[in-house]
Protein backbone atom coordinates (compact mmCIF):
# COMPACT_ATOMS: atom_id res chain seq x y z
CA UNK A 1 0.00 0.00 0.00
CA UNK A 2 1.75 3.33 -1.14
CA UNK A 3 1.18 6.50 1.54
CA UNK A 4 -1.23 8.89 0.77
CA UNK A 5 -0.30 12.63 1.17
CA UNK A 6 -3.06 15.48 2.13
CA UNK A 7 -1.85 18.00 -0.30
CA UNK A 8 -4.60 20.57 0.07
CA UNK A 9 -7.28 21.27 2.34
CA UNK A 10 -10.10 23.63 1.55
CA UNK A 11 -13.62 25.08 3.63
CA UNK A 12 -16.49 27.31 3.10
CA UNK A 13 -17.71 29.31 6.73
CA UNK A 14 -20.25 26.89 8.46
CA UNK A 15 -23.51 28.59 9.04
CA UNK A 16 -27.30 29.49 6.95
CA UNK A 17 -26.82 30.96 3.55
CA UNK A 18 -30.06 30.53 1.71
CA UNK A 19 -29.18 32.36 -1.21
CA UNK A 20 -26.13 29.86 -1.96
CA UNK A 21 -26.85 26.59 -3.20
CA UNK A 22 -24.93 23.73 -1.98
CA UNK A 23 -23.22 23.34 -5.41
CA UNK A 24 -21.93 26.76 -5.18
CA UNK A 25 -20.66 25.94 -1.60
CA UNK A 26 -18.98 22.64 -2.66
CA UNK A 27 -17.15 24.82 -5.93
CA UNK A 28 -15.91 27.62 -3.17
CA UNK A 29 -14.06 24.66 -0.88
CA UNK A 30 -13.22 22.71 -3.78
CA UNK A 31 -11.36 25.79 -5.46
CA UNK A 32 -9.76 26.70 -1.90
CA UNK A 33 -8.26 22.97 -1.67
CA UNK A 34 -6.67 23.10 -5.74
CA UNK A 35 -5.37 26.56 -4.65
CA UNK A 36 -3.72 25.41 -1.05
CA UNK A 37 -2.41 22.31 -2.98
CA UNK A 38 -1.89 24.06 -6.61
CA UNK A 39 -3.79 21.43 -8.54
CA UNK A 40 -5.90 22.76 -11.51
CA UNK A 41 -8.98 21.57 -11.41
CA UNK A 42 -8.37 19.33 -15.15
CA UNK A 43 -5.74 17.87 -13.67
CA UNK A 44 -8.59 15.78 -10.93
CA UNK A 45 -9.32 12.46 -12.24
CA UNK A 46 -12.04 11.49 -10.05
CA UNK A 47 -14.43 13.23 -6.86
CA UNK A 48 -15.50 11.55 -3.83
CA UNK A 49 -18.68 13.26 -2.97
CA UNK A 50 -20.31 12.89 0.27
CA UNK A 51 -23.77 14.50 0.40
CA UNK A 52 -26.90 13.04 2.36
CA UNK A 53 -30.19 15.97 1.96
CA UNK A 54 -29.18 17.53 -1.46
CA UNK A 55 -30.87 14.42 -4.09
CA UNK A 56 -29.68 13.25 -6.77
CA UNK A 57 -25.95 13.26 -8.16
CA UNK A 58 -25.40 16.66 -5.71
CA UNK A 59 -21.27 15.85 -6.68
CA UNK A 60 -21.89 16.12 -10.39
CA UNK A 61 -24.08 19.35 -9.49
CA UNK A 62 -21.04 20.58 -8.02
CA UNK A 63 -18.58 19.30 -11.13
CA UNK A 64 -21.36 21.33 -13.46
CA UNK A 65 -19.69 24.54 -11.17
CA UNK A 66 -15.93 24.02 -12.32
CA UNK A 67 -16.19 22.61 -15.85
CA UNK A 68 -16.92 19.24 -17.37
CA UNK A 69 -14.21 17.23 -17.55
CA UNK A 70 -15.91 13.67 -17.71
CA UNK A 71 -14.62 12.59 -14.82
CA UNK A 72 -16.12 9.90 -12.11
CA UNK A 73 -18.09 11.35 -9.65
CA UNK A 74 -18.86 9.08 -6.80
CA UNK A 75 -21.15 10.05 -4.35
CA UNK A 76 -21.64 8.64 -0.79
CA UNK A 77 -24.34 8.45 1.61
CA UNK A 78 -23.57 7.58 5.49
CA UNK A 79 -25.60 10.17 7.31
CA UNK A 80 -23.25 12.19 10.09
CA UNK A 81 -20.26 9.40 9.00
CA UNK A 82 -20.41 10.45 5.15
CA UNK A 83 -17.51 12.71 5.43
CA UNK A 84 -15.68 10.00 6.72
CA UNK A 85 -16.85 7.75 4.51
CA UNK A 86 -15.33 9.34 1.60
CA UNK A 87 -12.06 9.95 2.85
CA UNK A 88 -11.60 6.63 3.60
CA UNK A 89 -12.85 5.56 -0.28
CA UNK A 90 -10.12 8.00 -1.16
CA UNK A 91 -7.68 7.04 1.01
CA UNK A 92 -8.05 3.39 -0.20
CA UNK A 93 -8.35 5.14 -4.48
CA UNK A 94 -4.55 6.37 -3.48
CA UNK A 95 -2.87 3.40 -1.36
CA UNK A 96 -3.98 1.02 -3.82
CA UNK A 97 -2.81 2.63 -6.80
CA UNK A 98 -6.12 2.74 -8.40
CA UNK A 99 -5.50 6.81 -8.55
CA UNK A 100 -2.60 9.29 -8.05
CA UNK A 101 -4.43 11.84 -7.21
CA UNK A 102 -8.38 12.31 -5.65
CA UNK A 103 -10.77 15.34 -4.71
CA UNK A 104 -12.58 14.35 -1.68
CA UNK A 105 -15.84 16.49 -0.82
CA UNK A 106 -18.18 16.57 1.32
CA UNK A 107 -20.84 19.14 0.95
CA UNK A 108 -24.68 19.95 2.38
CA UNK A 109 -27.41 22.36 2.86
CA UNK A 110 -30.21 21.15 5.56
CA UNK A 111 -33.64 22.01 6.02
CA UNK A 112 -33.70 23.87 9.95
CA UNK A 113 -35.35 22.25 13.03
CA UNK A 114 -34.40 18.98 14.47
CA UNK A 115 -33.01 16.29 12.21
CA UNK A 116 -35.00 13.36 11.47
CA UNK A 117 -32.91 10.98 8.97
CA UNK A 118 -34.54 7.70 9.10
CA UNK A 119 -37.22 6.10 7.44
CA UNK A 120 -40.43 6.18 9.10
CA UNK A 121 -41.19 3.21 11.11
CA UNK A 122 -43.84 2.73 13.84
CA UNK A 123 -41.76 4.42 16.39
CA UNK A 124 -40.75 7.25 14.40
CA UNK A 125 -44.11 8.14 13.26
CA UNK A 126 -45.29 8.10 17.02
CA UNK A 127 -42.87 9.81 18.08
CA UNK A 128 -41.45 7.45 20.57
CA UNK A 129 -38.14 7.22 18.28
CA UNK A 130 -36.54 10.10 17.56
CA UNK A 131 -33.00 12.02 17.98
CA UNK A 132 -34.08 14.54 20.78
CA UNK A 133 -35.56 12.14 22.38
CA UNK A 134 -33.28 9.44 22.16
CA UNK A 135 -30.20 11.77 23.81
CA UNK A 136 -32.32 12.90 26.29
CA UNK A 137 -32.64 9.63 27.62
CA UNK A 138 -29.46 8.52 27.13
CA UNK A 139 -28.38 11.84 29.28
CA UNK A 140 -31.06 10.74 31.91
CA UNK A 141 -29.75 7.34 32.20
CA UNK A 142 -26.34 8.91 32.43
CA UNK A 143 -27.10 10.66 35.27
CA UNK A 144 -28.36 7.43 36.82
CA UNK A 145 -26.19 5.49 36.54
CA UNK A 146 -23.95 7.91 37.83
CA UNK A 147 -21.79 8.30 34.83
CA UNK A 148 -21.76 11.54 34.05
CA UNK A 149 -23.44 15.02 35.82
CA UNK A 150 -25.24 17.15 33.58
CA UNK A 151 -22.31 20.16 34.38
CA UNK A 152 -20.01 17.41 32.92
CA UNK A 153 -21.93 17.65 29.49
CA UNK A 154 -22.27 21.52 29.53
CA UNK A 155 -18.75 21.85 30.34
CA UNK A 156 -18.69 20.07 27.14
CA UNK A 157 -20.61 23.05 25.17
CA UNK A 158 -19.31 25.81 26.95
CA UNK A 159 -15.44 24.23 25.68
CA UNK A 160 -16.70 23.51 22.00
CA UNK A 161 -18.51 27.28 22.09
CA UNK A 162 -15.08 29.06 23.15
CA UNK A 163 -12.98 27.33 20.91
CA UNK A 164 -15.53 28.29 18.17
CA UNK A 165 -14.81 31.98 18.90
CA UNK A 166 -11.49 31.50 17.65
CA UNK A 167 -12.53 30.18 14.37
CA UNK A 168 -13.34 32.55 11.93
CA UNK A 169 -15.55 29.61 10.10
CA UNK A 170 -17.27 28.74 12.29
CA UNK A 171 -21.50 29.25 12.73
CA UNK A 172 -21.48 30.12 16.41
CA UNK A 173 -18.91 32.91 18.23
CA UNK A 174 -21.08 32.24 21.68
CA UNK A 175 -19.02 32.90 24.67
CA UNK A 176 -21.45 30.44 27.35
CA UNK A 177 -21.35 29.44 30.34
CA UNK A 178 -22.44 26.15 32.51
CA UNK A 179 -25.66 27.92 33.86
CA UNK A 180 -26.05 29.28 30.31
CA UNK A 181 -26.35 25.65 28.64
CA UNK A 182 -28.64 24.76 31.71
CA UNK A 183 -30.99 27.42 31.15
CA UNK A 184 -31.07 27.57 27.68
CA UNK A 185 -34.50 26.12 25.73
CA UNK A 186 -36.30 22.69 27.04
CA UNK A 187 -35.80 20.61 24.16
CA UNK A 188 -36.66 17.04 26.09
CA UNK A 189 -35.42 17.59 29.73
CA UNK A 190 -32.27 17.11 30.77
CA UNK A 191 -31.59 18.16 27.05
CA UNK A 192 -31.75 21.38 26.62
CA UNK A 193 -30.61 23.77 23.41
CA UNK A 194 -26.90 24.27 24.19
CA UNK A 195 -26.89 20.23 24.41
CA UNK A 196 -27.55 19.70 20.76
CA UNK A 197 -25.56 20.87 17.65
CA UNK A 198 -27.10 22.82 15.19
CA UNK A 199 -27.97 22.18 12.05
CA UNK A 200 -26.21 23.73 9.30
CA UNK A 201 -24.87 24.45 5.81
CA UNK A 202 -21.11 24.32 4.54
CA UNK A 203 -18.64 22.28 2.21
CA UNK A 204 -15.04 20.55 2.81
CA UNK A 205 -12.66 19.31 0.34
CA UNK A 206 -9.29 17.62 0.48
CA UNK A 207 -6.58 16.92 -2.50
CA UNK A 208 -5.08 13.40 -2.11
CA UNK A 209 -2.44 12.18 -3.62
CA UNK A 210 0.38 9.98 -3.54
CA UNK A 211 3.76 10.60 -2.80
CA UNK A 212 5.22 10.89 -5.72
CA UNK A 213 2.51 13.32 -7.08
CA UNK A 214 2.74 15.18 -3.91
CA UNK A 215 6.68 16.10 -4.95
CA UNK A 216 5.71 17.79 -8.07
CA UNK A 217 3.53 20.51 -6.03
CA UNK A 218 5.59 20.55 -2.78
CA UNK A 219 8.18 19.58 -0.58
CA UNK A 220 8.52 16.97 2.25
CA UNK A 221 7.56 16.79 5.17
CA UNK A 222 4.20 16.27 4.16
CA UNK A 223 0.82 15.70 6.28
CA UNK A 224 -0.60 12.08 5.31
CA UNK A 225 -3.79 10.44 6.00
CA UNK A 226 -2.79 7.35 7.59
CA UNK A 227 -5.32 5.31 7.07
CA UNK A 228 -8.56 4.16 9.58
CA UNK A 229 -11.17 2.37 9.72
CA UNK A 230 -15.32 2.24 8.79
CA UNK A 231 -17.74 -0.25 10.64
CA UNK A 232 -21.52 -0.37 11.16
CA UNK A 233 -23.19 -1.86 13.96
CA UNK A 234 -22.28 -5.21 15.72
CA UNK A 235 -25.23 -6.70 17.89
CA UNK A 236 -26.44 -4.45 20.94
CA UNK A 237 -29.85 -5.29 22.54
CA UNK A 238 -32.01 -2.43 21.93
CA UNK A 239 -31.08 0.55 20.47
CA UNK A 240 -27.90 1.56 17.94
CA UNK A 241 -28.44 4.62 19.80
CA UNK A 242 -26.72 3.18 23.18
CA UNK A 243 -24.08 1.01 21.91
CA UNK A 244 -20.71 1.81 22.64
CA UNK A 245 -18.67 -0.93 20.78
CA UNK A 246 -19.05 0.28 17.48
CA UNK A 247 -16.90 3.44 18.02
CA UNK A 248 -14.86 1.18 20.53
CA UNK A 249 -14.39 -1.56 17.43
CA UNK A 250 -13.36 0.82 14.33
CA UNK A 251 -10.85 3.45 16.77
CA UNK A 252 -9.66 -0.31 17.97
CA UNK A 253 -9.41 -1.13 13.60
CA UNK A 254 -8.03 2.13 12.81
CA UNK A 255 -5.11 1.66 15.45
CA UNK A 256 -4.21 -1.97 14.31
CA UNK A 257 -3.81 -0.63 10.72
CA UNK A 258 -1.94 2.31 10.89
CA UNK A 259 0.11 1.71 14.05
CA UNK A 260 -1.24 4.45 16.00
CA UNK A 261 -2.22 4.15 19.72
CA UNK A 262 -4.46 6.34 21.51
CA UNK A 263 -1.26 7.97 23.54
CA UNK A 264 0.53 8.84 20.06
CA UNK A 265 -3.39 11.04 19.30
CA UNK A 266 -2.19 15.21 20.14
CA UNK A 267 -5.79 16.39 18.58
CA UNK A 268 -9.46 15.01 18.00
CA UNK A 269 -11.90 16.17 15.93
CA UNK A 270 -14.92 13.97 17.34
CA UNK A 271 -18.84 13.65 17.20
CA UNK A 272 -20.11 15.75 19.68
CA UNK A 273 -23.64 15.95 17.68
CA UNK A 274 -24.95 16.29 21.59
CA UNK A 275 -22.62 17.20 24.54
CA UNK A 276 -22.95 13.36 26.21
CA UNK A 277 -21.60 12.30 22.66
CA UNK A 278 -18.04 13.70 23.20
CA UNK A 279 -17.66 12.14 26.81
CA UNK A 280 -18.82 8.81 25.54
CA UNK A 281 -16.38 9.15 22.25
CA UNK A 282 -13.49 10.25 24.25
CA UNK A 283 -13.52 7.18 26.35
CA UNK A 284 -14.34 4.53 23.48
CA UNK A 285 -11.55 6.43 21.33
CA UNK A 286 -9.53 5.34 24.19
CA UNK A 287 -8.09 8.94 25.12
CA UNK A 288 -8.91 8.04 28.68
CA UNK A 289 -9.81 4.91 30.98
CA UNK A 290 -13.61 4.01 30.88
CA UNK A 291 -15.45 5.66 32.80
CA UNK A 292 -13.24 8.78 32.98
CA UNK A 293 -14.93 10.79 30.41
CA UNK A 294 -16.30 13.41 33.04
CA UNK A 295 -12.80 13.62 34.67
CA UNK A 296 -11.21 14.48 31.53
CA UNK A 297 -13.13 17.53 30.69
CA UNK A 298 -13.38 18.22 34.45
CA UNK A 299 -9.69 18.40 34.35
CA UNK A 300 -9.47 20.67 31.14
CA UNK A 301 -7.74 18.05 29.63
CA UNK A 302 -9.67 18.22 26.20
CA UNK A 303 -9.03 21.94 26.47
CA UNK A 304 -6.62 23.44 23.55
CA UNK A 305 -4.15 24.04 26.32
CA UNK A 306 -4.63 20.77 27.38
CA UNK A 307 -3.04 17.39 27.23
CA UNK A 308 -5.49 16.11 24.50
CA UNK A 309 -7.62 18.75 22.87
CA UNK A 310 -10.75 17.61 20.96
CA UNK A 311 -12.88 19.90 19.21
CA UNK A 312 -10.31 22.84 18.81
CA UNK A 313 -12.49 23.87 15.53
CA UNK A 314 -15.42 24.50 18.17
CA UNK A 315 -16.50 20.96 16.80
CA UNK A 316 -20.20 20.37 15.70
CA UNK A 317 -21.88 22.04 18.55
CA UNK A 318 -19.86 25.31 17.93
CA UNK A 319 -18.54 25.42 14.05
CA UNK A 320 -21.60 23.99 13.21
CA UNK A 321 -22.81 20.26 11.37
CA UNK A 322 -23.69 20.37 7.37
CA UNK A 323 -24.11 16.04 8.24
CA UNK A 324 -21.55 15.12 5.17
CA UNK A 325 -19.09 17.99 5.30
CA UNK A 326 -18.39 17.68 8.96
CA UNK A 327 -16.13 14.95 8.84
CA UNK A 328 -13.96 16.57 5.76
CA UNK A 329 -13.68 19.62 7.55
CA UNK A 330 -12.42 17.92 11.08
CA UNK A 331 -9.22 16.55 8.51
CA UNK A 332 -9.17 20.32 7.22
CA UNK A 333 -8.92 21.45 11.13
CA UNK A 334 -6.12 18.95 11.70
CA UNK A 335 -3.95 20.23 8.97
CA UNK A 336 -4.50 23.36 9.80
CA UNK A 337 -3.20 22.47 13.46
CA UNK A 338 -0.11 20.41 11.79
CA UNK A 339 0.57 23.34 9.83
CA UNK A 340 0.51 26.10 12.50
CA UNK A 341 -1.88 27.62 10.33
CA UNK A 342 -4.90 27.69 13.26
CA UNK A 343 -4.76 31.15 14.46
CA UNK A 344 -5.61 32.06 17.90
CA UNK A 345 -6.94 28.35 18.53
CA UNK A 346 -3.27 27.53 17.55
CA UNK A 347 -2.51 24.02 19.63
CA UNK A 348 0.98 25.25 21.40
CA UNK A 349 2.86 22.32 20.51
CA UNK A 350 2.34 21.05 17.37
CA UNK A 351 0.15 18.47 16.69
CA UNK A 352 1.61 15.33 15.30
CA UNK A 353 -0.92 12.64 14.87
CA UNK A 354 -4.48 13.53 15.00
CA UNK A 355 -8.15 11.25 14.89
CA UNK A 356 -11.05 12.67 13.32
CA UNK A 357 -14.10 10.74 14.03
CA UNK A 358 -17.81 10.63 13.07
CA UNK A 359 -20.75 8.45 14.03
CA UNK A 360 -23.76 8.16 11.93
CA UNK A 361 -27.40 7.75 11.88
CA UNK A 362 -28.23 7.10 15.76
CA UNK A 363 -24.22 7.00 16.76
CA UNK A 364 -24.13 3.16 16.51
CA UNK A 365 -25.05 2.70 12.74
CA UNK A 366 -22.20 3.72 10.78
CA UNK A 367 -18.63 4.97 12.08
CA UNK A 368 -15.87 6.09 10.61
CA UNK A 369 -12.12 7.08 11.92
CA UNK A 370 -9.11 8.98 10.26
CA UNK A 371 -5.89 9.15 11.58
CA UNK A 372 -4.11 12.16 10.12
CA UNK A 373 0.09 12.19 10.82
CA UNK A 374 2.82 14.88 9.90
CA UNK B 1 -60.22 0.04 25.51
CA UNK B 2 -59.13 -2.62 23.06
CA UNK B 3 -62.02 -4.74 22.25
CA UNK B 4 -63.55 -1.56 21.08
CA UNK B 5 -60.77 -0.35 18.91
CA UNK B 6 -60.75 -4.09 16.95
CA UNK B 7 -64.79 -2.93 16.35
CA UNK B 8 -64.36 0.71 15.01
CA UNK B 9 -61.98 -0.41 12.47
CA UNK B 10 -59.09 1.37 13.96
CA UNK B 11 -56.04 0.92 12.10
CA UNK B 12 -52.67 -0.38 13.64
CA UNK B 13 -49.20 1.57 12.99
CA UNK B 14 -47.54 -1.43 11.54
CA UNK B 15 -48.54 -5.16 10.62
CA UNK B 16 -47.82 -7.96 12.95
CA UNK B 17 -46.38 -5.97 16.08
CA UNK B 18 -49.00 -6.38 18.36
CA UNK B 19 -52.49 -8.43 18.85
CA UNK B 20 -55.69 -7.49 20.53
CA UNK B 21 -57.07 -10.64 21.60
CA UNK B 22 -61.00 -11.01 20.18
CA UNK B 23 -62.12 -11.76 24.06
CA UNK B 24 -61.93 -8.55 26.40
CA UNK B 25 -61.03 -10.12 29.10
CA UNK B 26 -57.65 -11.24 27.34
CA UNK B 27 -55.01 -8.12 27.35
CA UNK B 28 -53.45 -7.09 24.38
CA UNK B 29 -49.69 -7.86 24.08
CA UNK B 30 -46.43 -7.06 21.25
CA UNK B 31 -45.40 -9.59 18.88
CA UNK B 32 -41.53 -10.57 18.59
CA UNK B 33 -39.47 -12.80 17.32
CA UNK B 34 -37.58 -15.79 19.36
CA UNK B 35 -34.20 -17.31 17.60
CA UNK B 36 -34.60 -20.63 18.47
CA UNK B 37 -30.30 -20.82 17.43
CA UNK B 38 -29.34 -18.18 19.95
CA UNK B 39 -32.31 -17.26 21.74
CA UNK B 40 -32.12 -13.41 21.46
CA UNK B 41 -35.41 -12.46 21.73
CA UNK B 42 -36.15 -8.99 19.28
CA UNK B 43 -38.73 -6.38 19.01
CA UNK B 44 -40.21 -5.68 15.81
CA UNK B 45 -40.19 -9.17 14.69
CA UNK B 46 -38.02 -9.64 11.67
CA UNK B 47 -36.85 -12.37 9.57
CA UNK B 48 -33.37 -12.76 10.44
CA UNK B 49 -31.97 -12.67 14.00
CA UNK B 50 -30.01 -9.69 14.36
CA UNK B 51 -28.13 -11.29 16.91
CA UNK B 52 -26.76 -14.34 14.79
CA UNK B 53 -28.25 -13.99 11.47
CA UNK B 54 -30.44 -17.60 11.83
CA UNK B 55 -33.45 -17.68 9.66
CA UNK B 56 -34.90 -20.39 12.60
CA UNK B 57 -37.30 -17.87 14.31
CA UNK B 58 -41.14 -17.94 15.89
CA UNK B 59 -43.19 -15.66 16.61
CA UNK B 60 -43.61 -15.29 20.58
CA UNK B 61 -46.27 -13.08 22.80
CA UNK B 62 -43.42 -10.39 24.65
CA UNK B 63 -43.66 -10.29 28.45
CA UNK B 64 -46.52 -7.46 28.96
CA UNK B 65 -44.64 -6.14 31.64
CA UNK B 66 -41.41 -4.47 31.90
CA UNK B 67 -38.98 -2.16 33.93
CA UNK B 68 -38.26 1.83 33.31
CA UNK B 69 -34.74 2.37 31.48
CA UNK B 70 -35.23 5.89 30.57
CA UNK B 71 -37.56 8.50 29.89
CA UNK B 72 -38.09 12.07 29.08
CA UNK B 73 -41.06 14.63 27.34
CA UNK B 74 -40.53 15.89 24.26
CA UNK B 75 -40.94 19.16 24.24
CA UNK B 76 -40.33 20.35 20.48
CA UNK B 77 -42.70 19.24 17.20
CA UNK B 78 -40.48 16.94 15.06
CA UNK B 79 -40.86 16.79 11.44
CA UNK B 80 -42.43 13.77 10.53
CA UNK B 81 -43.75 12.70 13.64
CA UNK B 82 -47.34 12.31 14.04
CA UNK B 83 -47.19 13.66 17.49
CA UNK B 84 -47.90 17.26 19.03
CA UNK B 85 -45.66 18.40 21.92
CA UNK B 86 -45.28 17.75 24.71
CA UNK B 87 -45.27 14.08 24.83
CA UNK B 88 -43.61 11.42 26.89
CA UNK B 89 -41.50 8.83 25.59
CA UNK B 90 -39.55 5.86 27.38
CA UNK B 91 -37.05 2.87 26.90
CA UNK B 92 -38.43 -0.44 28.79
CA UNK B 93 -36.62 -3.62 29.22
CA UNK B 94 -38.11 -6.70 28.85
CA UNK B 95 -37.53 -9.41 30.99
CA UNK B 96 -36.41 -11.20 27.56
CA UNK B 97 -33.60 -8.69 27.57
CA UNK B 98 -34.59 -6.37 24.93
CA UNK B 99 -35.35 -2.46 25.08
CA UNK B 100 -38.63 -0.94 23.40
CA UNK B 101 -38.96 2.47 22.48
CA UNK B 102 -42.29 3.84 23.02
CA UNK B 103 -44.63 6.32 24.39
CA UNK B 104 -45.36 6.60 27.78
CA UNK B 105 -49.26 6.99 29.08
CA UNK B 106 -47.78 9.43 32.47
CA UNK B 107 -45.74 12.28 32.58
CA UNK B 108 -42.53 10.61 33.51
CA UNK B 109 -41.72 13.56 36.27
CA UNK B 110 -43.87 11.28 38.54
CA UNK B 111 -41.77 7.79 37.63
CA UNK B 112 -38.00 6.45 38.15
CA UNK B 113 -36.13 4.82 36.43
CA UNK B 114 -37.17 0.35 37.35
CA UNK B 115 -40.21 1.36 37.73
CA UNK B 116 -42.65 -1.15 36.67
CA UNK B 117 -44.49 -0.95 33.24
CA UNK B 118 -47.25 -2.62 31.32
CA UNK B 119 -47.98 -2.38 27.62
CA UNK B 120 -51.36 -0.94 26.11
CA UNK B 121 -52.19 -0.93 22.87
CA UNK B 122 -54.11 2.97 22.27
CA UNK B 123 -54.57 5.65 19.55
CA UNK B 124 -51.37 7.14 19.07
CA UNK B 125 -52.45 9.41 16.16
CA UNK B 126 -55.08 10.25 13.66
CA UNK B 127 -54.15 9.45 9.49
CA UNK B 128 -54.63 12.02 7.04
CA UNK B 129 -58.28 10.20 6.37
CA UNK B 130 -58.86 10.96 10.16
CA UNK B 131 -58.62 7.56 11.08
CA UNK B 132 -57.32 6.19 14.35
CA UNK B 133 -53.88 5.15 14.42
CA UNK B 134 -52.99 2.17 16.78
CA UNK B 135 -49.53 2.26 18.18
CA UNK B 136 -48.31 0.66 21.79
CA UNK B 137 -47.67 2.45 24.98
CA UNK B 138 -46.37 1.82 28.14
CA UNK B 139 -47.93 2.88 31.34
CA UNK B 140 -47.06 2.54 35.43
CA UNK B 141 -48.48 -0.56 37.34
CA UNK B 142 -49.79 1.12 40.10
CA UNK B 143 -48.84 -1.08 43.54
CA UNK B 144 -51.79 -2.55 45.21
CA UNK B 145 -53.64 -3.00 41.94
Amino acid sequence: MRDVVILGVGMTNFGRFPDTPYYKLGADAILEALGDAGVEWKDIPVVYCANVNNGHCPGEMVEAELGHTGIPVINIQNACASGQTACLMAYQAIASGAYDIVLTLGVEQMPRGPVVGMPPTPSMLMGADSFVGKYAMKMQRAVYEGRYTLDQMAKVSVKNHKNACYNPRSQYKLDLTVQDIHNSRVIAYPLTLYHCCPSSEGAAALVLCSEKVARKYASPPFIKMAGGALRSQTFVRGDPADTHEITMNTAKEAYEKTGISPEDINIVELHDNFTISELEHCEELGLCGEGEGGKLIDEGATEITGRIPVSTSGGLLGKGHPMAATGVAQVCEIVWQMKGQAGQRQIKAIPKVGLSNCNGGDQGMACGVVIIKK
Amino acid sequence: MSGEAAKKEHIPIGEGLFVIPPSPSEKPYLVGSKCRSCGEVIFPPRRRCRRCSSKDLENVALSRRAKLHSFTTVQVKLPGAKLEPPYFVGVVELPEGERIRTILTEDPSSLKTGDEMEVVIDVVYKDESGKEVLGWKFKPVKRGK
